[in-house]
């Protein structure tokens, strides 16, 4: 099971999305920003930050490419 | 320095093997026209009390009548109303306004959250740290993009 943290005080308004494949953050990221704009929210992304552990999975997506082609 | 080299190679490798990554998005976020079903939705996914209602009620049970009501909403003895125009009238004095508006935007980013599977919301001193455990599934289909 994947998860979704919010959160929301003065200092920070931020989306954690956690256990979720690299392409799935992207796409929740944007079905989440849809919705929101669609229930009359006014939102901009301040900054998006990638944990390591996403960027190295990244990688691996792209060697995987590499051998299978 | 080897060492060190070796251990963070160790914990990469773990995150990869399971292939769980993580992203955080940083936002900005303002509640102009709030639909009033999400609204409504997100706030009772938080655990709290809406209602129908353009009434607010301070600690003391004095009520205030409130013009162009959008829905009510009760935190212990409080009931705060929020109007169309996104402003929110009730007695600040325990829920700070921020807090408050810090709410009715947790609110809408749950209600816009699909897959909701468990809801777990944490009150904080100025909002609100809410974990979803969301079924992931949903997120493999690009169609719903609209792409």
């Amino acid at each position: 099971m994947a998860k979704i943290k919010i959160t929301i005080n003065n200092t920070e308004t931020k989306i954690d999305y956690i256990g979720f494949s690299g392409k799935q953050c992207d796409v929740a990221e944007q079905i989440i920003f849809k919705n929101l704009r669609l229930n009359g929210a006014n939102i901009n992304l301040i900054k998006r930050q990638n944990k390591p552990e996403y960027q190295e999975g990244e990688r691996n997506e792209n060697k995987d490419l590499n051998n299978s082609l | 320095m080897g060492l060190i080299k070796v251990f963070l190679f160790e914990i990469t490798s773990v995150f990869s093997n399971r292939g769980a990554m993580s992203h955080i998005s940083q936002l900005k976020i303002n509640i102009k026209n709030a639909n009033k079903k999400a609204l409504m939705k997100g706030l009772q996914l938080l655990g709290i009390e809406v209602i129908e209602s353009n009434i607010a009620i301070d600690y003391y049970g004095r009520q205030q009548q409130v013009n162009d009501a959008l829905l009510a909403f009760k935190l212990e003895k409080y009931q705060f109303v929020l109007t169309k125009e996104g402003q929110v009238i009730g007695d600040f004095w325990q829920y700070h306004e921020d807090f408050i508006q810090n709410t009715i935007k947790t609110a809408m980013m749950v209600a816009s959250v699909p897959g909701v599977k468990k809801v777990n919301a944490k009150m904080q001193r100025s909002g609100w740290e809410v974990e979803l455990d969301v079924d992931d599934t949903v997120y493999n289909q690009q169609q719903a993009l609209g792409w």
